[in-house]
């Protein structure tokens, strides 16, 4: 290069030549690759035309070297424009991709800022409060709520730590908890009582470790307020013991009740007898003794005196049978009804001259029931069945069932006296008689515990009838004593 | 009557009771010897002894005890609970006789060893009809344990 600046005040060539090379370089780097090829062609060729115009110097020698300077000056503008143009575009590849890369970076932080909005605002409105602690135990994050409900003064959550907030022993009690989440790495729930600013209230927290990208330890935590949950449990609680303590009282008041009725019925039982046996025993003394001197109608009046005490007895043990029926659990077996039936039947006409009542007893379905207590059914209902139809020629009495609205009905149809349908609910209340006594003897209380065993078995009880036409009593024992089928 | 002969200690609180159970008891020959207390604690003194019967010789024991429940001073069952407690008296048979039909009675009476649990009828032929079989079962057919 140095040669040729030398030859810089050579009126020929090289000189010329030396200003198309910036030109072209300039071209290259900063026009399209087609102009810099374009201006580089067209100066080779001004310069190719130059050395055949050119006319000034005669001499051959420096006609030779002008022609060597052109020549030179071209091949420097060719290399010139051969470096210059893929110089150009390695500098354009490379602003291209700054200038990707320069995207992604805005694009990537955009996105970053984006999660990060995100997230914050997800713990930021979570309705829980959401907090984080160094392994110091110094916060470094805490949601709006945690802030809302924790962060009175204007401090940065950064500088405050428990001890700070909270009474020392729950403090430390966190702490504790705190780091042993951080250690272990084992996340903990449970419940924790925290007084804050003189209120005390609970809350279910969950403590969990979280690690960030230098492998530091930090707790998180969430908490919920359960407050107003453990309040409520405790309301529930308190109201059941007051219920609880209510029954237990009420329960006392029925069973002192209980007692005295029991008490009431050991008296009846023990004291009302005891007149009545002397009475009916100095009744058969007197006959046995002094029989022979009383007259017919002596006789007649001591026959009365007996048989109301007979009968009063009779109504005490009804009565005391009734009021036992009460207080006696209910023993439920599977019943037989026939062979249960036909015993009610020997027993309810022991004193009867039973060959004379026809008497039938249907298929009957399978049934849950007390056996004694069914039995006392079945007594005191065919009892009635044949002391109504004692006059009937021949008396006729069935035992039944049917099946009515799913439920099964058992009957007991006898073709006696029957009854005024219109007196028909009186006939299950106690010492209530449709009959005087001298047409037919009772005191009135079997049909009162009928009704009483078959309610406590969970079903009912009625009657159908016409008077001279016999009656049908009829009762239920309960769908689920007693099934259809 | 001397103790010595007592064969029947009736413990009865009602005069009229204890008159028709006499009665009957007579009627079937089953007792010439019946003595009767009024009370519970009577009965326990004439058993043991004491009191207004302390010069009583307690070799004599009655052949059978009737005992009412509801009793003045001391019941029925606190009678039969020393009776059955004692050496000597735990062989003697006791049979209760009472208007309580109540299972309480009952349940208690068996459970502290009672021999029989008889239920008084109103009914007066009944009655001495129950008093005289019970008194001849224990009376002439039961065989106790010899002294």
């Amino acid at each position: 290069m140095g040669v040729f600046v030398a030859d810089l005040l050579s009126p020929l060539g090289f000189s010329v030549g030396m200003f198309y090379a910036p030109l072209v370089a300039g071209a290259a780097l900063l026009c399209t690759s087609r102009t810099a090829i374009g201006l580089t062609a067209f100066f080779l060729l001004l310069m190719g035309a130059e050395v055949f115009l050119s006319s000034a110097p005669t001499s051959l020698d420096v006609r030779r070297l002008a022609i060597v300077n052109r020549g030179l000056a071209m091949v420097m503008v060719a290399i010139m424009a051969g470096l210059m143009i893929p110089l150009r575009r390695i500098r354009v590849a490379l602003t291209a991709s700054r200038e990707r890369y320069q995207e992604l970076v805005e694009s990537t932080a955009a996105a970053l800022a984006e999660s990060e909005q995100r997230f914050r605002s997800f713990m930021e409105n979570t309705p829980a409060v959401a907090f984080m602690k160094d392994a110091r135990g110094r916060y470094v994050y805490a949601n709006r709520l945690w802030r809302q409900t924790f962060a009175r003064d204007e401090r940065p959550i950064e500088e405050l730590d428990d001890s700070q907030l909270f009474p020392a022993d729950a403090a430390a009690e966190f702490r504790r908890r705190d780091a042993e989440v951080i250690q272990t790495g084992q996340p903990w729930q449970g419940q924790e009582r925290v007084t804050f600013a003189g209120e005390t209230r609970h809350w279910w927290v969950f403590k969990f470790p979280v690690t960030n990208a230098a492998a530091e330890r930090f707790l998180g935590g969430v908490a919920f307020d359960i407050t107003d949950r453990i309040t409520a449990a405790e309301e529930i609680r308190r109201l059941n013991a007051e219920l609880e303590e209510r029954v237990q009282r009420r329960t006392e008041q029925v069973e002192a009740v209980n007692k005295e009725l029991e008490a009431f019925t050991y008296s009846v039982s023990h004291d009302l007898r005891a007149p009545l046996r002397g009475m009916s025993g100095f009744a058969r003394v007197l006959e046995e003794d002094y029989g022979e001197r009383l007259d017919e109608d002596g006789r007649r009046y001591l026959e009365i005196i007996k048989s109301n005490a007979a009968q009063m007895g009779q109504l005490i043990d009804d009565l005391l049978a009734l009021s036992r029926l009460g207080r006696q659990p209910l023993r439920a077996t599977t019943l037989s009804l026939e062979p249960l039936i036909r015993e009610a039947f020997r027993q309810a006409t022991a004193d009867e001259p039973k060959a004379a009542i026809e008497f039938s007893i249907d298929p009957l379905p399978d049934c849950r029931g007390d056996a004694n207590l069914m039995r006392q059914v079945f007594i005191n209902l065919l009892s009635n069945a044949v002391k109504f139809s004692r006059h009937a020629s021949p008396p006729r009495i069935r035992v039944g069932s049917k099946s009515e609205n799913g439920e099964v009905v058992f009957f007991v149809r006898d073709n006696g006296a029957g009854f005024d349908i219109r007196y028909a609910n009186k006939l299950f209340g106690v010492f209530q008689r449709l009959h005087g006594p001298e047409e037919f003897a009772g005191t009135g209380v079997g049909l009162a515990i009928v009704k009483r065993i078959v309610e406590r078995h969970g079903g009912r009880v009625w009657a159908e009838g016409e008077t001279g036409k016999g009656a049908t009593f009829y009762f239920t024992l309960g769908n689920e004593n007693c099934r259809d089928g | 009557m001397t103790d010595s002969a007592v064969e029947i200690l009736l413990v009865e609180d009602n005069p009229n009771d204890r008159e028709l159970t006499i009665r009957a008891l007579k009627k079937h020959g089953v007792a010439n010897h019946i003595f009767t207390v009024p009370d519970g604690a009577e009965a326990l003194d004439f058993l043991f002894g004491r009191g207004a019967y302390s010069e009583r010789e307690l070799i004599h024991r009655p052949a059978l005890i009737l005992l009412d429940l509801k009793l003045p001073k001391v019941d029925g069952i606190e009678v039969l609970r020393s009776i059955k407690g004692d050496d000597r008296t735990k062989t003697i048979p006791v049979v209760v006789l009472t208007s309580s039909r109540e299972n309480v009675d009952v349940r208690e009476c068996y459970r502290m060893g009672v021999n029989s649990y008889i239920v008084k009828p109103v009914e007066f032929a009944d009655f001495s009809e129950t008093v005289g079989q019970l008194g001849m079962y224990w009376m002439l057919l039961n065989n106790g344990p010899l002294e």
